[in-house]
């Protein structure tokens, strides 16, 4: 759908500092239909990249090549297929919600009658609805980002691009929009946001990319991922009364209860020995980092 | 879509964004407070009271135009940059170029809004004084949007290579050195050094030359002017703006929105 071919951006504002490379040598690629993560601390490269494909900012080299079948030909067709919500929803300040919108749906040529439909069905959704009718300048942090997400989904777009979507919500807006992002990913768009809370990411998408420093650290299956860097362990969680049988790898739960790491080729021969001794398991399962662990473990590796 | 329609949208909403910022309420007040003092003035003045109250308003009208387009010029683009709200229009199907035109459309409605108000609130002052009607009247008023929709298109040229606050400082110079350059080949002191002359010259190819536009002095003074010049100078406006507006374009389709 998207791809970026080893995107450069060096930003020369700064006199004093020199030149500043923002991204180097970054490639990946944004596949039809799916979810993908992008990830990477603060002053990673994300937005710069977000910026390069949306054509705000122009890339030192490298190229971005869009789809032809699914995202046309011109920049024109590329942006009337993309959904974009940046990180800080930018308004015009004195504009009420509707009229907002309206602007966004017409530059966006939807029809009118479906433009009225759209604006109901997801202002509703996303819990706006009720300050259509205020001007923009009395919405707080959070409900700007919420009419950002229905400005963002006025066109239908095919793809939906979101810089940071969920900073700035509350606990329950954060819940609702990674529900609508789950929704319209199920109704077919190719979702790909941004964020430096991998928890978020996890949560929603089935891909992820990884930047550091401006460069590209992993792209692909987040289970992947998980996978490569994960031992090849399993704990065991087991409860029952002579715990000085096990040597090694032991943390005390609780009164009895016991969690235990093996190896993965020893666990037939363990769960054996278990139940030879009497010993109730509780649980058994794979050893596996959570993805943060993962991407904190890539990071200190860079 | 085609660009003409968004760029129509663009400005519709420019307009309604700059109405609601009340600054249109300004040029009302200035009208009210143009007519009081109009009338005050003409009332200290024998013989020919409706001409007082004529170049007072006038003068108002060209003032608070000008006035407008430079210092709500110099953020009309450079602000959208800065805030970001640019990024938002253009992450829709908009060519950069298209909202540039769309941007200054809005503006310039608003000037037609500004000149409109103070100049009906300026003939009505007039005729009730007792001034006759002259068609001079309405390409003063012409002249004096020509001017403001100049002013604005250069404030905006300047906002793209530099700050808000530059790019107003630098279109006052041009508004001054504009109004005063034709009047300064007559100094003897230029006259008398050809290569003064020949820099005020090529000054006044570049640069807009908005004496050609005041043409205030022909109707106090009861002069009048060929129907050829009177058209000359509107195309002169229009494509000064044009060429400006052109400028502009490119420069911002050029530009790293970061």
């Amino acid at each position: 759908m998207i791809e970026c071919r080893n995107i450069n951006k060096v930003f020369k504002s700064d006199i004093l500092e020199g030149p500043h490379q923002a991204l180097e040598d970054v490639s990946f690629s944004i596949g039809e239909g799916e979810t993908i993560g992008f990830l990477g601390a603060n002053g990673a490269g994300k937005t710069t990249t977000i910026k390069i494909i949306l054509g705000f900012i122009k890339q030192t080299s490298g190229e971005i090549k869009f789809d032809l079948k699914s995202m046309g030909s011109s920049r024109m067709e590329h942006m009337s297929r993309i959904g974009y919500l940046p990180e800080r929803p930018y308004f015009y300040p004195h504009l009420k919600g509707m009229e907002f919108l309206t602007l966004m749906g017409n530059l966006s040529q939807v029809q009118s009658h479906l433009l009225k439909e759209r604006i109901q069905k997801w202002s509703k959704r996303l819990q706006i609805d009720h300050a259509l009718g205020k001007p923009i300048n009395s919405y707080s942090k959070g409900m700007l980002q919420r009419i950002g997400f229905v400005s963002a989904l006025l066109h239908d777009p095919k793809i939906l691009i979101m810089d940071e979507p969920l900073s700035g919500l509350d606990p329950v807006g954060r819940k609702e929009f990674k529900e609508v992002m789950q929704e319209v990913h199920a109704e077919g768009k190719t979702i790909f946001f941004s964020s430096h809370i991998v928890g978020d990411v996890e949560e929603v998408c089935r891909n992820v990319v990884v930047l550091e420093k401006g460069k590209l650290v992993y792209q692909g299956l987040i289970s992947d991922l998980i996978a490569s860097q994960s031992n090849s362990k399993y704990r065991v969680v087991v409860r029952g009364e002579h715990q000085e049988v096990f040597d090694k790898n032991v943390s005390l739960l609780g009164d009895m209860t016991t969690s235990i790491s093996i190896e993965k080729s020893e666990k037939e021969i363990f769960l054996k020995q278990l139940l030879d001794q009497k010993f109730e398991i509780l649980s058994m399962t794979p050893d596996n980092l959570s993805l943060e662990e993962v991407v904190y473990k890539i990071r200190n590796h860079e | 879509m085609n660009d003409v329609k968004t760029a129509w949208v663009i400005g519709k909403y420019t307009f309604i964004e700059i109405l609601k910022s009340r600054v249109i309420y300004n040029t009302f007040f200035l009208g009210l407070g143009l007519l009081l003092i109009s009338y005050v003035a003409a009332e200290f003045t024998f013989g020919v009271p409706q001409k007082v109250a004529l170049d007072f308003g006038l003068g108002a009208l060209s003032l608070s135009a000008t006035g407008i387009a430079i210092f709500l010029g110099g953020s009309l683009v450079h602000k959208e940059i800065e805030s970001r709200t640019v990024q938002m229009i253009l992450s829709r199907p908009v060519k950069r170029h298209v909202f540039m035109v769309g941007r200054i459309f809005g503006m310039s409605a608003l000037l037609v809004i500004n000149v409109l108000i103070l100049g009906v609130m300026t003939t009505v002052m007039y005729f009730i004084l007792g001034g006759s009607f002259d068609v001079l009247i309405l390409w003063s008023i012409l002249f004096s949007l020509l001017e403001a929709v100049v002013m604005l298109n250069v404030v905006v040229l300047f906002s793209m290579v530099t700050t808000t606050t530059l790019s107003v400082i630098f279109s006052l110079l041009i508004l001054i050195l504009g109004h005063n350059i034709s009047n300064s080949l007559e100094l003897n002191a230029v006259k008398s050094s050809p290569i003064l002359e020949t820099v005020i010259k090529v000054y006044s190819y570049i640069f807009p030359d908005l004496s050609r536009l005041n043409i205030k002095d022909f109707i106090l003074y009861e002069n009048s002017l060929s129907v050829l010049y009177l058209c000359k100078m509107t195309i002169y406006g229009f494509f000064y703006s044009i060429i400006l507006l052109c400028i502009s374009s490119v420069i911002f389709s050029q530009k790293d929105l970061e």
